[in-house]
């Protein structure tokens, strides 16, 4: 098979992605004009915000604890938004739950008219390196700040595993719901974990306002986990199966 | 390097651009998405750019983060359609495009890159940082799986 017939399977660059490259190069890229990628839900667009924030989490570490929310979705939205971030009720705290794999804490949850917004991280215990749930074993284990690309220098997952337990972990917002009534599950929740060089795995999520009921609440969050094997095979589902989901609750205070 | 000059190599990469990203993502709208930004960053930083022959390399490599972001993304939503179906030129060989993305993905942009492409297997393995020898092994199991699937289509 000849290098011609291989791009043959490709065709011609359609016209349209011809035009996006010229636009990018002249600085006038008609992004809004992705109509038919208006299948876009707001999923991805929170998706997309959360890198974003997250990028300033790993980069500004100096940050005060008591702003890290406002700090960090705020830059992303704009002044405004950072105001109204910084006059929202902080709820939670510190809250930590240890497993046999890390310790995973929820280091501030934020609630607004816009939506409850949590940042955490997950700290390997000995012996384990984690590693995303949605990332490959061969991904760079740590990313620039700057751009989401991988950190010069940072090992792959499975190279930093070398010896220790590599574990895929997700950290999802699941339900909420108020104390004595039946949780209500989370609908259009964004989230990401985001590889630090140390090792740890930064969470962050977003939860739509209309999603989230007044008053206290119980968040729960769930911790899923499955093991990698050392030839980068992921040990989930068939024989040897190692997936494990918790369920997490984190206490989320009210306005008063 | 001139901001003329660098537009005018990436344009002379733009086939390349595509192929490499249609080799991630399934879609036309995140391909586009995804040269766009890899573009805008690239131009960005193209003061970072130690070796300015390195260039085509170096948004390759970029471009290969920002589908990955995508695909990553795209694995969350809920998808109107069907996700899994690929988005192919009208000109495209679509038997072997359809047999060559059957292939696990670890084999296809190894095989993109330096089949395809061009590139170097030293090249490859820099660009998508993995061992030579990993590289290797990927383009020979790449190769046998094609070929064997190739193999079953022409008994077929």
């Amino acid at each position: 098979m000849n290098r011609e017939r291989l791009r043959q399977m490709y065709g011609s660059t359609p016209p349209g992605f011809e035009r996006r490259v010229r636009a990018a190069l002249s600085a006038r890229a008609p992004r809004a004009e992705a109509g038919r990628c208006g299948r876009r839900g707001p999923m991805a667009r929170r998706a997309a915000v959360i890198a974003a924030l997250v990028l300033l989490l790993a980069a500004a570490a100096a940050a005060a604890f008591h702003s890290q929310v406002a700090a960090y979705f705020g830059w992303f939205y704009g002044g405004d938004a950072r105001q109204r971030l910084e006059a929202g009720d902080v709820c939670a705290l510190g809250e930590t739950m240890y497993t046999p794999d890390a310790a995973y804490t929820v280091e501030e949850l934020v609630r607004t008219a816009e939506g409850l917004y949590g940042v955490g991280r997950a700290v390997p215990a000995e012996g384990v390196a984690l590693m995303p749930g949605d990332a490959q074993p061969e991904d760079a284990s740590a990313l620039d700040p700057d751009a989401l690309t991988p950190l010069p220098g940072a090992p792959s997952y499975l190279e930093r595993a070398a010896g220790a337990r590599l574990v895929a972990v997700k950290v999802t917002p699941r339900a909420l719901g108020a104390p004595d009534t039946e949780e209500t599950p989370v609908e259009g929740a964004g989230y990401l974990l985001f590889p630090l060089e140390d090792g740890s795995l930064r969470f962050a999520f977003e939860i739509p306002a209309e999603g989230v009921p007044e008053g206290e609440l119980t968040l729960t969050l769930w911790v899923s986990r499955w093991e990698i094997a050392p030839d980068g095979q992921p040990l989930r589902g068939g024989d040897g199966d190692t997936y494990e989901r918790r369920e997490w609750r984190v206490t989320v205070t009210g306005d008063d | 390097m001139t901001e003329a000059a660098f537009a005018a190599r990436v344009i002379a990469m733009q086939d390349t651009l595509y192929r490499v990203s249609t080799t991630i993502l399934p879609r036309l709208c995140d391909r586009e998405d995804a040269v766009q930004s890899a573009i805008e960053k690239a131009l960005r930083r193209r003061g970072r750019l130690r070796d300015e022959a390195a260039l085509e390399k170096w948004l390759t490599r970029i471009l290969i983060n920002e589908c990955y972001t995508i695909h990553r993304r795209r694995r969350r939503e809920v998808l109107c359609g069907d996700p899994a179906a690929r988005e192919t030129a009208p000109d495209a060989d679509r038997d072997l495009y359809r047999l060559f993305t059957s292939l696990p993905e670890a084999y296809r942009l190894p095989m993109v890159l330096h089949y395809v492409e061009g590139y170097a297997v030293s090249e490859v393995a820099q660009m998508l940082r993995l061992g030579v020898n990993t590289v290797k092994s990927r383009l020979l199991r790449g190769r046998r799986l094609l070929g064997a699937a190739l193999e079953e289509g022409e008994e077929a």
